[in-house]
């Protein structure tokens, strides 16, 4: 995939190829699981990585309606090239409206980067609604996603100000 | 930091119950899919069955009002007055019959709206007075049933009868002449006589009109309840019963006053509501009144049985100095938890203050995500930390 990076000619060749590659040589994906869809199984290792796939580390939260826009962002500027949110199939939230409501705002949220020039593309935020016996489609849905994302160009997004508490980086 | 501790996980499945119920959770997952692929999912019947059953349940209240208008709650008359308005009153027999499958159809949608939120665990923890009160329902919706069998007062009325007496009869066993007592409040006397109908009609009306006090405290914990399905929904299960109603007239069967029919097979008993009068043809009245006791015994205490849920460990807590008391958050609470108080707030330029109720909070952080202020936050999944973990993920 490093070719991919180089070849491209613009200004986000600049960027070091480790920020946007994970070791395994795909792109950084950051993903929030929803505790209720497929949390509750073992396709997911303790520290997050998915089983199979090192390059797509999540977070496990109580429903996807938890999740922040700002955290999405966050994603961005620490060099996600693809941020998902994983909720239980629409209409059959566990708490009832979870996924519809984060349905929403992320649609605001990716349209309101992708007018800013933030994001070059909407389709690296993307949306599974699985149910707790999915695992098939949820590893299906994965890899199209690092395909799609792998295709696209290296994300680089300039933090306007530090906005998290930066770990201490090693090296 | 981020993420529940072991002991605080929602489900830890392991035992043969975990692993049934998991293949029970599989097949509904399935079928939704199924249903999903032919139609789109926000038609989904399969996730509105407690709507389809509001839908009956309000089939059922006009069309019982004009069966009252010709009803005559008397032994003597009973029988006669059901006669001639199927027969004698213009669209009485659909009527009637919708009355008849809308019943039916309603304690179908209940129970499978039980087993669905039963085992896609949706019924303990912050749902304890949904599921109660949803118990509640389904034991009134039984009593309406079966005593609405009664009404007609044909020779099955008088099977009913006679079985709903012995069951009540077995209660002597537990403590003496209680049984007895149930009995004759039940048929005003030893045996059925004039005064029994109009008690029937009391039992089959009275807890009809309940159920509107217990479909409140349903509704009661929810913000949005999906009270009425979509319309797609609705049409069709309005259409199915009237296409029913209109396919299948109520059979007919002979009064009660006349010798009883001397093949009893011949008897039509509707499954539904009338399974435990089939099972006293099998089984002594102590076995029957002893599994409905069974029955809606762990229902009521499903809630409390398993291992505990988790509860009032990650309450959703507001930062008042943050608050602007913009109502987002009060807003998109699915449960109704978050109220907004006037004056509360220590800024006195902003006007309301966020307050969690405690005993409605799901602890789903749906709150969290809708505060553009940091001014709400799970104790357990601080909002800063699972920021700094992003972070720490992408390194």
């Amino acid at each position: 995939m490093s070719a991919v990076n180089e070849s491209t000619g613009t200004e986000n060749t600049a960027a070091p190829a480790a920020m946007n590659l994970a070791p395994n040589g795909k792109p950084k994906i950051i993903g929030f699981v929803c505790e209720w869809s497929l949390g509750r199984n073992d396709d997911i290792h303790e520290d997050g990585t998915v089983k199979g796939m090192d390059h797509i580390k999540t977070l496990k939260i109580p429903c996807s309606g938890f999740v922040k826009t700002e955290w999405v962002t966050v994603a961005f500027e620490n060099g996600a090239q693809g941020v998902f949110v994983l909720g239980c199939p629409l209409g059959d939230c566990h708490f009832n409206e979870g996924n519809f409501i984060i349905n929403e705002r992320l649609e605001q949220h990716v349209g309101r980067l992708t007018n800013r020039k933030i994001l070059d593309d909407k389709g690296r935020v993307a949306e599974l609604y699985l149910g707790a016996t999915e695992n098939g489609e949820f590893f299906g849905q994965l890899e199209d996603f690092t395909k799609y994302i792998a295709e696209l160009p290296p994300l680089v997004v300039q933090a306007k100000k530090p906005r998290a508490v930066t770990p201490k980086k090693e090296a | 930091m981020a993420g529940y501790t072991a002991d605080q996980a929602p489900t830890s499945r392991s035992g043969p119950f975990d692993r049934l119920a998991d293949g029970i959770h599989r097949g509904i997952v399935s079928v939704d899919k199924a249903i999903n692929k032919v139609i789109p999912e926000e038609f989904n019947p399969f996730y509105y069955l407690g709507g389809i059953t509001n839908v009956l349940w309000v089939l059922l209240v006009p069309t019982g009002i004009f069966l009252w208008f010709y009803y005559k709650p008397t032994t003597s008359e009973a029988f006669a007055s059901v006669d001639y308005l199927t027969n004698g009153v213009f669209f009485g027999n659909i009527i009637r019959a919708i009355h008849r499958y809308a019943g039916d159809g309603m304690i179908i949608m209940a129970v499978l709206h039980m087993v669905r939120n039963l085992f896609t665990d949706r019924y303990r923890g912050f749902r304890d007075v949904p599921w109660v009160s949803g118990v509640f329902l389904l034991l009134l919706t039984g009593v309406v049933g079966l005593t609405g069998y009664l009404l007609v007062w044909d020779q099955r009325a008088l099977v009913v009868t006679d079985a709903i007496v012995k069951v009540l009869l077995s209660l002597d066993l537990i403590i003496g002449g209680l049984g007895t007592f149930f009995a004759r409040a039940l048929l005003a006397g030893d045996s059925p006589n004039n005064l029994t109908l109009a008690r029937m009609f009391f039992l089959h009306v009275g807890p009809a009109v309940l159920i509107f006090f217990f479909l409140w405290v349903h509704y009661l914990r929810l913000h949005r309840p999906k009270i009425w399905p979509p319309a797609f929904v609705t049409l069709l299960t309005i259409g199915a019963v009237l296409l029913v109603a209109g396919l299948l007239p109520v059979e007919k069967s002979l009064p009660a006053t006349q010798p009883m029919m001397a093949d009893q097979a011949n008897i039509f008993y509707d499954v539904f509501y009338l399974w435990p009068v089939l099972l006293l043809q099998t089984a002594s009245p102590a076995v029957v009144l002893g599994v409905l006791a069974l029955i809606f015994g762990a229902l009521f205490v499903l809630p409390w049985l398993p291992q505990k849920a988790h509860r009032y460990v990650n309450v959703a807590a507001v930062i008042p100095e943050n608050c602007t008391g913009c109502q987002l958050c009060a807003i998109d609470c699915p449960f109704d938890a978050i109220v907004m108080v006037a004056g509360a707030n220590p800024d006195p330029k902003r006007n309301e203050l966020a307050v969690v109720n405690d005993d409605k909070c799901a602890e789903c952080g749906i709150c969290v995500g809708a505060c553009p202020f940091h001014a709400i936050n799970l104790p357990l999944m601080d909002e800063y930390a699972v920021r700094d973990k992003v972070v720490a993920l992408l390194q």
